[in-house]
This record gives structure tokens, sequence and C-alpha cells, in this order.
């Protein structure tokens, strides 16, 4: 799956594919700007025939949760895994760490988002 | 006209207006063009295949409902690279005297379900990078005689969504223009126009008129008129 979503990213952000890794920034490191989320996001669909919600996949709603979730005095984890059901964990954890450094979206956000919409 | 696109087909919603079968009608004369034309019921499909007879099996037909949301992937699927968009249903009244469920009802339909439909066509646009849509909107949309209130401002909505798409994918190959055709002698202006002996005809529009300047909106030569609107009137609008 990483080879191709690199081939997408690829194609799109014209940058050599290889290297992007699970670990790449989508925002912070390919300089993604809105328009190429969005064709992103419907090459995706596309090519993983998976229903994608771009709201979701791109992590859009992240800061509005992690204060919704503090000012509930909810814990902070459970909540983003209540709302994005496809990050683990260990994955919640890293992101609130990196929130700072925002935007936090990583490929390998991209790749647990289509594994978890193709498990349906 | 050629098609840029390798994809010759052109999607036109409203398939059963008069407006929409002359440029139907002229699309099929010009040869280059596969034009599929949108019903809602079985006795519109019947008027399609009854005006465009002579051109038969060089033509295609879908059903699509405004009103109706779960019509549209037929017509997404067919993934076309030319949309026109003459889709629009009826409501006439005075604001005052309206019917509140009817106003939500027309809205829903023409403004709600048309930026869905947009959503859906423009993504699929995107995939082949190209894609030239044309809105049919009206004069009226920015000048409403009394009792057009809720068209006006459902046109006026509708062409935002419009030139929104073209401004926000311009870069990608899919750009939008609307058209505002003033008094035409077809459909609702025909009316309007027997009841109104005092129109002008310098500012009647014909059917062929709208039909032609609609061609050229599709052809390559005009695709840097981007997010915009054309006024065909003759002149009227601008005038005190």
């Amino acid at each position: 799956m990483l080879q191709e979503i690199q081939s997408i990213i690829e194609e799109i952000l014209d940058i050599d594919g290889n290297t992007v890794t699970p670990e790449t920034y989508v925002i912070r490191d390919l300089d993604a700007e809105s328009i190429d989320l969005l064709e992103l996001a419907v090459a995706l669909n596309s090519n993983f025939d998976v229903k994608i919600i771009d709201e979701d996949i791109f992590l859009r709603s992240l800061r509005i949760y992690v204060t919704e979730a503090r000012e509930n005095g909810e814990d902070v984890i459970k909540f983003l895994l209540g709302r994005y059901p496809f990050i683990t964990e260990e994955r919640a954890a890293e992101i609130l760490d990196d929130m700072e450094n925002s935007p936090v979206l990583k490929v390998k956000d991209l790749i647990s988002y289509i594994e978890w919409r193709k498990s349906f | 006209m050629k098609p840029s696109s390798k994809n010759n087909r052109i999607l036109i919603l409203g398939g059963t207006s008069t407006l929409a079968l002359e440029l139907a009608k002229r699309l099929l004369d010009g040869k280059f063009f596969y034009p599929i034309l949108t019903f809602r019921s079985q006795s519109g499909q019947n008027r399609i295949n009854h005006t465009l007879a002579e051109h038969c099996g060089k033509f295609g037909t879908v059903h699509f409902d405004l009103s109706n949301p779960e019509t549209f992937n037929e017509c997404v699927r067919i993934n076309s690279s030319y949309i026109v968009d003459f889709a629009h249903s009826d409501y006439e009244s005075l604001i005052a005297s309206s019917d509140p469920d009817k106003v939500a009802e027309y809205f829903n339909t023409n403004v709600s379900n048309r930026a869905i439909f947009l959503r859906e066509v423009s993504r699929y646009m995107l995939l082949g990078r190209f894609g030239r849509l044309v809105y049919v909107s009206s004069a009226a949309a920015v000048r409403p005689n009394p009792g057009q209130g809720f068209y006006a401002a459902a046109k006026t909505a509708s062409e935002i969504l419009y030139k929104s798409v073209g401004c926000e994918l311009s870069s990608k190959g899919v750009t939008t223009v609307n058209v505002r055709p003033g008094y035409i002698r077809a459909g609702r202006g025909k009316d309007y126009l027997e009841k109104h002996a005092s129109v002008s005809t310098d500012y009647i529009v014909s059917e062929k008129d709208v039909a032609d300047t609609i061609i050229f909106l599709l052809s390559d030569s005009a695709c840097r008129i981007n997010a915009a609107e054309i006024v065909m009137d003759g002149g009227m609008s601008s005038l005190k």
C-alpha cells in the first residue's frame, strides 16, 4: 500500500515518491495544500475503492476534538479514538505530544485509514 | 468545436427543456460530442427521443432528479468531462405570500442538492484533471421581477457554487462559467413575453443564440473564461 500511496503523492505533488515514508508529515514535510489534499482524497478513493471522508482522514477537526475533550474533563486519548477509530492508542498519544508542531498528519495515518476502511 | 478531452461525453442536466434540446441538436450536428440528456419522467425521456429522433444512437439519456440525490450516482458515473446544467424546478411567488414548506423544499432541491451533485462530479473530474461546467442561470438572478425572488435567490446561490468550483479547481483543469440569458421565447420566458408585449425584440434572445454561446463556452478557445458570468440580454440590464 505504501508504494501505491508514494506513487499517488508523486503524481499530485510532483516529488520523488521514494522519499515518502510512513513517518513523513503530509503537510509539514510535503507542503501539501488543501487542493492537493482534495486530489489525494479523490485518488485514494479511486485507487483503493474505499469511501474517504476528507474531514476524518486528514484529521481536520483534531484540535476541536482535543479542546472539546479537555473542556468536558474527558480522557483525550479515548476521546480521539472514538472520533478517529482508525488510529491506535499509541498513535493518539504521539499526536498529542506532537500537536505544538502541527499539522501532525503523517502518511501512516492515511495507510491506517485505508486499512480500517477496507476492514468493513 | 472538437472536444479537447478524449472523453467526448457532455452531460446535459435538465435535458428535457427546450434550450437543452436545442443545444443537443446543435452538438449532434457538429458530430464531435456525445450528449447525454437527463430526464425525470418517462414522458421526458420520450420527449428527448422524439425531438432527437434523426440522431438515434448518437446520444444518451439518463434518469436524474435534482430533488432526489439518490439519482445522482448514475450521472456522476457517466464520468463526462463536460456538463451543462439547465436543471431548475419552478416556484414563483411573492416572498410575503409564499408557503414556508415549499420555500424550504425549493432551496433544498435547487441549492443544497446542486451542491451535493457538484461535490461528487467535480471529484470525478479531478481524477481526469479536466472538466468544463456551464451553469445556465438567468438575467433574473440579479434583477428579479416580482414573484421571482426565490428563483433569483436559488439561481444566484447556484452561480456562486459553480463559480467557487472554478476558483478552487482551475489549477487542476476544472473550470466553470455561468450564463445568464435574458428574455427567451421558450419555457417560462415564452409565457412572460406573451403577457408583456412591450419587451423590445432587441432584448429577446433566441434558443439558437443560447445554444451557440454555450458551445463556444465549451470550446478550448473559451477555457480562460472561468468562474465568470456571461450576460445575454442584448444589453438590457446595462440600461438605466
